[in-house]
């Protein structure tokens, strides 16, 4: 999974120990989540994309892309 | 503008934590080699209130463990779990090899001897997996 985290934080000017507070995490895992070696869990990654208001999707790309087939709108 | 020291720091119940831990283990390991010193020595008195501070150590040292991976984040688990898993199966491995090879002539080791495994696997297996997250 890829993510667009390095860059929402530099926007910010955060330092990744900044975002480690602000998320209640160590540095070491806002750092493996940025380098793509850890991917966080769910209630992680939407608090994440809380903070820098935008949405999961924004801020974490699965690797190939959106899905091809996907369900129909209600 | 954001001010990180503003926000409590989430690592330093997870440093106290450890801290007791590590204080609890080394009481409870030190009282409990003063304590068979004593017992062999004939002092059951002195020996006994020992031991029984050895048990409050090491009861006190489960509870910092238990506080040390509730207060720890989500990587930090996944680390100890792996480690935890990792020292597991090495020692289980361990003492099985080592079994059938007493039979075989090696020299029988103290039970203390897995412990000791136990905990050396443990901060090997500590090391590796966190140096696959760095």
């Amino acid at each position: 999974m890829k993510t667009r985290l390095r860059v929402l934080r530099a926007e910010l000017e955060w330092t990744q120990a900044d975002l480690a507070a602000r998320l209640g995490v160590s540095r070491q895992t806002v750092n493996a989540i940025e380098t793509g070696k850890y991917d966080p869990s769910l209630p992680l990654a939407m608090k994440m994309a809380r903070l820098f208001g935008k949405t999961v999707e924004e801020v974490f790309l699965l690797d190939g892309g959106p899905p091809k087939h996907t369900l129909p709108e209600p | 503008m954001f001010r990180p020291t503003q926000l409590p720091d989430p690592n330093r119940a997870r440093r106290n934590a450890l801290m007791v831990f590590y204080a609890a283990g080394v009481m409870c390991g030190a009282t409990a080699a003063v304590a068979h010193i004593m017992l062999r020595h004939g002092a059951h008195g002195a020996g006994i209130g020992l031991v029984t501070v050895a048990g409050l150590a090491a009861l006190t040292a489960i509870g910092g463990l238990i506080r040390v991976l509730r207060t720890a984040d989500e990587l930090q688990r996944r680390i100890n779990h792996q480690a935890l898993a990792f020292a597991y199966v090495g020692t289980l491995i361990v003492c099985l090899a080592y079994g059938f090879l007493e039979q075989s002539g090696l020299p029988c080791l103290s039970g203390l001897g897995v412990c000791a495994l136990l905990v050396a696997l443990w901060s090997l297996g500590l090391v590796l997996s966190s140096r696959r997250y760095q």
